[in-house]
């Protein structure tokens, strides 16, 4: 303290100020967001005006506001907000579930190669680097062409796509605090490894890991619908936001709204997960660099 | 490995039976060609202060971490209160823990940031398989032994001061009724007033649990204060080690010599000059030769045990010879 | 601290330095007065977070942005900190010479140590060719104790050790004939054998060369054996100064006794050191009044919370200064 931070004096101030508690109003907003966001896709079935299913083939192309049709109808006549609420709730799943089952995956791997010693770290992160190396959506549609369609395999292909990057993040936490004295006092004080890894190493894990997941599920949405775009995943005639993307796109230059609006729906969805990995960051007080 | 540590390693020999910690001739040289402690022989008494000192990069700290049995040395043996910590299998190692603990140096990363620090200390009581209303009744009761208010424990270290963080990791060393605590440089970044909160507190702590501690630092001031007896190491070795008053006032190694004079307000004695060599290639015999200002042609050679020069005051010195009180005891003399 | 005497080389009036967080205004240095005399070492004295850093910093203006000086720092006529930027290149690290903290860190480890020091020399125009700078440059490096400086000119710094590193900086630190040197913890990082050296060498150079030099330090020990005079920092003030004998064998303010009462050295028994009880106040604290030390203070009274006490002289001519009530009162101080 005296040399270093002493000298400014400042360090002792910045800390005194990080005691706040309360959110900031900016989190209340994203939260709200998120809120909303989670209601829609539980209650959508229940406030949509129409089947997602029902073709009505008289209003084929129905423009945004149309009357009846809030947003339209696409190319077999079908309500698109009503299409777009039951949708919601599978591109949520596709968010949730691969990040969730792969947090759990990914923690347990780095977390392993963060406390075993240098030679097994090596293996271990040298062949996740290997997945690492290729783009994820790449590796997604190559697992997913693999498995074939299906919401179910899709979810499988994102799980094994996300692994390596959350157990990367995880090893490098570890790596943080695995020299510091207190896991020295730890290992002296007669715990078993795994006590040490549960109850010392964890609890230095989860802040920047529930920050890096939260984002990572926007990026699950938006992959999920890439994989439904491409037929690997959800199939027709099911609501789901890349399979609306990809009926749309027939009918782009006629009805743009058909393509648009699941379009935005995808974007605005991942972008709430987005904001709010942000805004955890700056609650949890964690460095986002470290999650780069 | 030379032949001479490995003979030394095979006639081990048997702890004093009233030492708690014996150390012989432990060394350690690391994966990148440090030599960090080479050929140590250390004991701690049931209750004794034992302070150990020396400059950056002497080996201190690595010699903390062998004599805790946190790293493997090379050669020697570790025994602890007649225990071979060295043969002891895993378990048996983590059950015998509990009686030396350690208090670290950093108070920035002493405690897990991400922990209240109650947890931090509970958590050693957890460990050894303390129940829950046990080690809660327990926390309470060392957060008073430190002085500080129990409400602390509900606190997360960026929240203390250094000084709060350095009672805490006291109180987590004192935890699970240690025999053993060794402090690890524990005073040193905290500022001079906080320094004798801590100081006259572990010196309290020391006589009223009767403890044995071993007080490492750089600084000598605090060293001379605190311990019964000290060690100095320079370069991996230790030099000398004796009672504190004896190597206060008659140090017998250049080397103590020099520290003692380099405290600054010690007056005005030529400084040493230069500074330490690397660790990876030190110097053939005395690792001190090459600043030594007594230094000889022969030094390059000197590689002989500790000479006894009055009794518990030892040297490694080509120039120290027993005093002659003592010539009738000494078998080497009297060979 | 008396009226403008010859050989007054920076004379510092009413120094505050605030830091700017949002809304909120933290004073870290607060109405600082000081002169520093050439060939004379006033020492800055005090805990880490008292301000003697950001003091001198200040000086030179090298806050960050968020902080706010004002005052004066008259050196030469010109004060400092009512320059215009585009000046200050002039006086810093030319009339004014800096001995960073950290040498490691102050040094470019791309550049070579010679070309580091021709440059500082060429950018002041204290030299008219690079013949003539390389040529300084080697009397630079001798002229700081470097045995070869041939050699070490070629030299990268990570290529020498911390001592050396300290003794280059050093010589950039001179090698525009300041008239002030700011030296900022400069022995701090460094072993007690080497720092002697250091303390030796940059008491040599001041002799020398005849600058006044404003030393930091938290060391007490440090202090007595460089101080001419010496200011004690508390919570951002000075609470006392005077010639070092005075204030460091006859303190008369209690924030200054107690710290020296804390101290461990000759003399004090083991659990007798006299810690000061708490903490330093965070300037953040608006609770405060009064004295800034009264809360910890074992001679508070209740006049000392009700206005902060003015650096009062102590006798008539003494130079002898401190912020105390008592002072004030006239009470004679018990030693």
């Amino acid at each position: 303290m005296t040399t270093i931070s002493g000298s400014l004096g400042t360090a002792r101030l910045g800390r005194r100020v990080s005691r706040r508690r309360r959110l900031q109003p900016s989190t209340h907003v994203v939260l709200g967001l998120l809120a909303m966001l989670v209601l829609v896709a539980v209650f959508g079935p229940l406030l949509a005006p129409h089947s997602p299913i029902a073709a009505d083939p008289v209003h084929r192309l129905a423009g945004i506001g149309s009357p009846g049709h809030l947003l339209g109808t696409d190319g077999q006549g079908r309500d698109i907000l009503s299409r777009l609420l039951y949708g919601a709730r599978t591109s949520l799943l596709t968010g949730l579930v691969p990040v969730g089952i792969s947090s759990v995956i990914g923690t347990a791997l780095g977390m392993f190669a963060g406390l075993a010693g240098s030679k097994l770290n090596a293996l271990v992160m040298r062949v996740l680097d290997v997945f690492y190396a290729f783009p994820t959506v790449l590796l997604a549609i190559a697992v997913g062409a693999a498995l074939g369609p299906g919401i179910r395999n899709a979810m499988i292909a994102l799980t094994v796509v996300f692994v390596p990057p959350v157990a990367r993040l995880v090893e490098s936490a570890v790596a943080a605090v695995r020299g510091d004295d207190f896991m020295e006092s730890a290992r002296s004080s007669g715990a078993s490894r795994v006590r040490i890894a549960t109850r010392q190493v964890l609890p230095n894990v989860v802040a920047p890991l529930v920050v890096y997941c939260t984002s990572l599920i926007g990026l699950s949405i938006v992959e999920a619908a890439g994989l439904s775009f491409l037929g690997l995943a959800a199939t027709p005639p099911n609501a789901e936001w890349g399979l609306m993307l990809n009926d749309g796109r027939n009918y782009f230059f006629t009805n743009p709204g058909v393509a648009l609006v699941p379009a935005v729906a995808v974007l605005v969805s991942s972008l709430i997960f987005n904001l709010t990995g942000d805004r955890l960051a700056v609650e949890l007080q964690v460095d986002r660099k470290e999650l780069s | 490995m030379n032949v001479r540590a490995i003979k030394k390693a095979e006639s081990a020999r048997v702890p004093r039976s009233d030492d708690l910690l014996n150390v012989y001739g432990v060394s350690k040289t690391y994966g990148n060609g440090v030599k960090a402690v080479n050929d140590v022989d250390v004991s701690v008494g049931r209750g004794e202060i034992l302070g150990i000192v020396g400059e950056s990069g002497c080996g201190k700290s690595s010699l903390v971490r062998l004599l805790m049995r946190l790293n493997k040395p090379d050669t020697g043996s570790v025994y602890f209160d007649g225990h071979d910590l060295l043969m002891m299998g895993e378990p048996q190692l983590r059950r015998m823990r509990r009686r030396f603990q350690l208090v670290p140096q950093n108070p920035s990363t002493s405690l897990n940031p991400r922990l209240r620090v109650g947890a931090s200390v509970a958590f050693n009581l957890r460990a050894n398989r303390w129940g829950r209303e046990a080690t809660r009744a327990r926390v309470a009761e060392l957060f008073e032994l430190i002085g500080l208010d129990a409400s602390f424990a509900q606190r997360y270290p960026h929240e203390l001061s250094g000084g709060q963080i350095q009672r805490i990791a006291i109180a987590r060393a004192l935890a699970t009724n240690p025999d053993l605590i060794v402090c690890d440089e524990a005073v040193s970044a905290l500022d001079k007033s906080v320094q004798a909160q801590i100081l006259n507190l572990i010196s309290d702590l020391q006589q009223s649990l009767n403890l044995a501690v071993i007080f490492v630092s750089h600084d000598l001031e605090v060293v001379r204060h605190l311990s019964d007896r000290v060690a100095v190491m320079y370069l991996g070795r230790v030099v000398e080690t004796g009672p504190v008053g004896t190597i206060l006032a008659e140090p017998a190694h250049p080397y103590t010599r020099a520290l003692l004079a380099s405290a600054p307000g010690a007056g005005d004695v030529a400084p040493l000059e230069g500074e330490p060599p690397s660790p990876v290639d030190p110097p053939s015999g005395c690792p001190f030769r090459t600043r030594c200002p007594d230094a000889i042609s022969a030094c390059a050679d000197y590689d002989n045990a500790p000479v006894e020069i009055t009794a518990g005051h030892l040297a490694r010195c080509l120039r120290v010879t027993p005093a002659q009180d003592t010539v009738p005891t000494n078998p080497r003399r009297t060979a | 601290m008396t009226s403008v005497a010859n050989g007054d080389a920076l004379i510092v009036r009413g120094l505050n330095t605030v830091l700017c967080q949002g809304k909120s205004r933290l004073p870290l240095v607060r109405g600082v007065d000081f002169d520093l005399r050439a060939g004379r070492t006033t020492v800055l004295l005090g805990e880490s977070g008292s301000g003697k850093s950001i003091s001198a910093r200040s000086l030179l203006r090298l806050t960050p942005r968020s902080m706010r000086v004002s005052g004066s720092a008259v050196l030469d006529g010109t004060d400092l900190l009512e320059l215009p930027e585009r000046h200050l290149p002039r006086y810093r690290g030319s009339r004014v010479g800096m001995i960073p903290q950290d040498p490691s860190v102050a040094l470019d480890p791309f550049r070579k140590v010679g070309r580091q020091i021709l440059e500082v020399l060429r950018v002041h125009k204290m030299v008219a060719s690079r013949a003539e700078g390389r040529q300084r440059t080697l009397e630079l490096l001798s002229q700081v104790g470097i045995p070869d400086p041939v050699r070490v000119s070629k030299a990268w710094p990570h290529e020498l050790s911390g001592g050396m590193k300290q003794r280059v900086a050093i010589a950039i630190g001179i090698s525009c004939r300041p008239a002030v040197l700011i030296a900022d913890e400069p022995t701090t990082a460094l072993d007690v054998t080497v720092q002697a050296q250091i303390l030796r060498l940059i008491k040599s150079l001041q002799d020398e060369l005849g600058t006044a030099l404003l030393f930091i330090t938290h060391d007490v020990g440090v202090a007595r054996e460089i101080a001419d005079d010496v200011a004690v920092m508390y919570a951002g003030v000075i609470v006392e100064h005077g010639p070092a004998a005075q204030v460091l064998n006859d303190p008369t303010h209690p924030y200054t006794a107690a710290l020296l009462a804390a101290l461990p050295g000759r003399g004090r028994k083991r659990g007798e050191l006299l810690p000061i009880p708490g903490q330093p106040p965070s300037p953040a604290d608006a609770t405060l009044t009064g004295c800034r030390f009264a809360p910890r203070c074992t001679r508070v009274r209740p006049e000392c919370t009700a206005q902060e006490p003015e650096l009062l002289h102590i006798g008539a001519d003494s130079g002898h200064a401190a912020a105390c009530v008592e002072v004030s009162n006239r009470v004679k101080v018990p030693a």
